[in-house]
């Protein structure tokens, strides 16, 4: 499998922390909210490249 | 962060409303609370932290028991705690209310408010009140600002590694990071487990299928290592509890001190002999080269030598010059070359034995590359000699140790106290079922660490499928990218996981300088279990005041730290330190005379406002004439009883003067009555 560019990984990489730091300090469980925006953030980075 | 006020209402012994207001003077920037044991310094810490968290300390009794007695008595229903704090220059008043309705046996409703209170004192509601407050001051770093230093040993103790990791790890603001990878990690599995499903990659689906028992399997073997390591965990306590009654018992705490130092020392050599034997195999992975490539650079430097010797290497004639002679049809010499004639031919075979710059250059590289080699194979077995050698002098001391402790516990079992004998066959039976789980333990995390490998060999290998499904292709895309995107993320929390380690280190050896009167020296121990050694390489003893100051640098250095962490240094992955008021309960615990006055001067300086809650023997005379100074608002926990004094000594406080009594009797009520001294 090819490596991805780490350019664009640490792009992608900054958004998915970007939410988990929005739900940090959440008290409640929002786990499975929280994990589907981070499989909906890696969709769009795959759709974005070519052949993904 | 700067706490402002905090009022109590009915909340445990403080019966109705009660107020401290702590200083706000950063010359002064200490208030002291004082109180004598059971009057109520434990709770006050706990207030705030049930007021912010809705939780206390973990040793803090009857937890539920949030209402006061008489409070109860006179059918009142609600209890509360409200702070008040400045916070990025704001005014924040956040109260924690519990009431109960319907007399006895319902369950109390517990709910938080929070405001913000504009110049004019107007309070503006904030909506997620829970969530305002952790931004504030996360709940994971909290229990470090508002500690309890009767507890300390949490840290000092034999069994404290975890609690200490995972006070870094608070500090450090893992969790968005931890939660992160624990997400890409998800993704992965998820993207994986839809490959199983796909018509026509009948190949694909099989590895879909192997991956998927595997994960698993990883997950029944981590699921078996948490509960092996809760059991350790179980017993690590109940070991350090009849521990402790040894160190304390006439007739045996003298051997069990030797005992504790005996096996602190063990410790310290196993640390060191890990560390040796990892650092062979370092060693073995990044400087064997010239060793084994010994004949190689000797053949090598003898070849070129040869070659040199025979005139082609360097060679006489340069490549360029022999082409240029050719192109010009003219010899050195002036004679003219014909092309195909006798002389042309001469010259140009002179092109055989030619080499050019590229070529010198890439032999002269050559030769100063195994020249190095070859240098480098002199200090080869000295290196390795020397580590192996350290290797067994610390198995051997290993040993000795051992066969010490063991003595040391044949002694204790043999003392004719009973009870003693007891405690130590029990502490040895516990000792037996712990080493028998650490050993389960092994293989389960060994059976973990396979079980990953299997996983990521099995995934490359379905990676190199060749897949005619675009779905698959796409899936097996995503895939890598959650997978390399966690790995990225996991390289990072390790490295600043040891960087934290490190500089945390350092700040406790900086504060154990100025506060210790010997020379100590701090160390982390690789699973971040905590060294306190003398400047000769000896441990310290647990049960000295020095390990009492050693947790207490740890707390101080943690609020170090966390201020040092800030937006920027910790960039996106992890969540800044915080800059937060140190509450301390009994901060000098066990400390001896001369180590709580040398330890006061040092406490006002570990935040920019601290709150000490003291009894007479820790803010003994001593102790205050150092903290004076520093006291920006002073208060005294006085308990109120309904009976009679009786056999009971009159109790006592002389502050600023006056004489303060801290306990009064015959009175209306059983309570704790906060009074301030002007």
């Amino acid at each position: 499998m090819e490596k991805q560019n780490p350019k664009q990984l640490e792009e992608l990489l900054r958004q998915v922390l970007q939410i988990e730091r929005a739900y940090a300090f959440e008290l409640k469980n929002v786990k499975a909210e929280r994990r589907g925006r981070i499989l909906e953030l890696v969709e769009q980075f795959a759709s974005k490249r070519p052949n993904q | 962060m700067k706490l402002i006020k905090v009022k109590l209402f009915n909340f445990r012994q403080f019966y109705g409303s009660q107020t401290i207001v702590f200083s706000q003077d950063p010359k002064k920037n200490v208030t002291l609370v004082h109180a004598e044991n059971g009057v109520g310094k434990t709770t006050l810490l706990n207030a705030i932290r049930w007021c912010f968290y809705g939780e206390v300390t973990s040793k803090f009794e009857a937890k539920d028991q949030i209402m006061n007695f008489e409070a109860v008595a006179e059918n009142s229903s609600l209890a509360s705690v409200e702070v008040t704090f400045e916070h990025e220059g704001k005014t924040y008043i956040v109260e924690r209310h519990f009431s109960v309705r319907n007399g006895n046996g319902s369950r109390p409703d517990i709910s938080l408010t929070a405001h913000e209170a504009d110049r004019h004192g107007q309070l503006r509601q904030i909506d997620t009140p829970d969530t305002f407050v952790s931004s504030v001051v996360p709940r994971a770093m909290a229990k470090y600002f508002f500690f309890d230093g009767e507890h300390a040993e949490t840290f000092s103790s034999e069994t404290n590694a975890r609690a200490v990791g995972q006070a870094v790890r608070d500090m450090l603001g893992c969790n968005v990071i931890e939660a992160a990878i624990e997400d890409l990690d998800y993704a992965a599995k998820q993207y994986g487990a839809q490959l199983a499903d796909i018509p026509g990659e009948a190949q694909l689906s099989e590895f879909a299928a192997r991956i998927k028992d595997l994960e698993d399997k990883l997950q029944r073997a981590q699921d078996n290592a948490a509960g092996k390591t809760a059991e350790k965990e179980r017993l690590d306590d109940q070991i350090q509890e009849i521990t402790d009654q040894l160190r304390d018992a006439e007739g045996a705490k003298h051997i069990q001190r030797a005992r504790d130092d005996k096996e602190r020392s063990l410790r310290s050599v196993q640390d060191r002999l890990r560390t040796a034997e990892q650092n062979v195999v370092k060693w073995v992975g990044t400087k064997t080269l010239p060793l084994v490539s010994r004949k190689l650079a000797v053949e090598t430097l003898s070849f070129i030598d040869e070659e040199s010797l025979k005139g082609r290497i360097p060679s006489p004639y340069n490549e360029e010059f022999v082409q240029g002679l050719l192109k010009a049809e003219v010899c050195i010499c002036g004679h003219e070359l014909k092309p195909a004639t006798t002389e042309w031919k001469s010259v140009a075979d002179l092109l055989r034995k030619a080499s050019n710059s590229e070529l010198m250059g890439r032999v002269v590289r050559a030769r100063t590359r195994i020249g190095v080699l070859k240098e480098l194979r002199e200090d080869v077995p000295t290196v390795l000699e020397n580590e192996q050698r350290k290797i067994g002098s610390l198995v051997a001391e290993q040993k000795d140790l051992e066969k010490e402790i063991g003595e040391l516990g044949n002694q204790l079992k043999g003392l004719p106290l009973s009870e003693i004998a007891e405690r130590e066959r029990a502490r040895e039976q516990l000792s037996a079922k712990r080493d028998a789980v650490i050993g389960g333990l092994g293989g389960v995390l060994l059976a973990v660490r396979q079980c990953e490998r299997a996983i990521r060999d099995t995934r490359a290998e379905q990676d190199k499928i060749t897949v005619k499904s675009e779905r698959a292709k796409k899936l097996l895309g995503r895939r890598e990218i959650a997978q390399q995107g966690g790995d990225i993320l996991r390289s990072i929390l390790i490295q600043h996981q040891e960087d934290a380690k490190i500089t945390i280190e350092k700040l406790i050896n900086n504060i154990l300088e100025k506060t210790a009167r010997r020379n100590y020296k701090f160390r982390f121990q690789n699973n971040f279990g905590m060294d306190l050694t003398y400047a000769d390489g000896h441990a310290v003893p647990k049960s000295e005041g020095e390990n009492q100051l050693m947790s207490l640098a740890f707390i101080a250095a943690l609020v170090q730290f966390s201020l040092s962490r800030t937006e920027e240094a910790g960039g996106p992955f992890f969540i800044p330190g915080t800059i937060a008021p140190l509450v301390l309960d009994s901060p000098f615990g066990k400390l001896d005379q001369k180590y709580k006055s040398d330890t006061a001067h040092f406490v006002p300086k570990m935040a920019s406002q601290v709150v000490l809650l003291l009894s007479s023997s820790q803010g003994d005379d001593a102790v205050m004439d150092v903290l004076k100074p520093f006291v920006g608002a002073e208060y005294v926990l006085v308990s109120e009883n309904r009976g009679p004094r009786g056999e009971k000594t009159e109790d006592e406080l002389v502050l600023r003067g006056k004489k303060i009594p801290t306990s009064l009797f015959n009175q209306p009520k059983n309570l704790t009555c906060i009074v301030e001294v002007k």
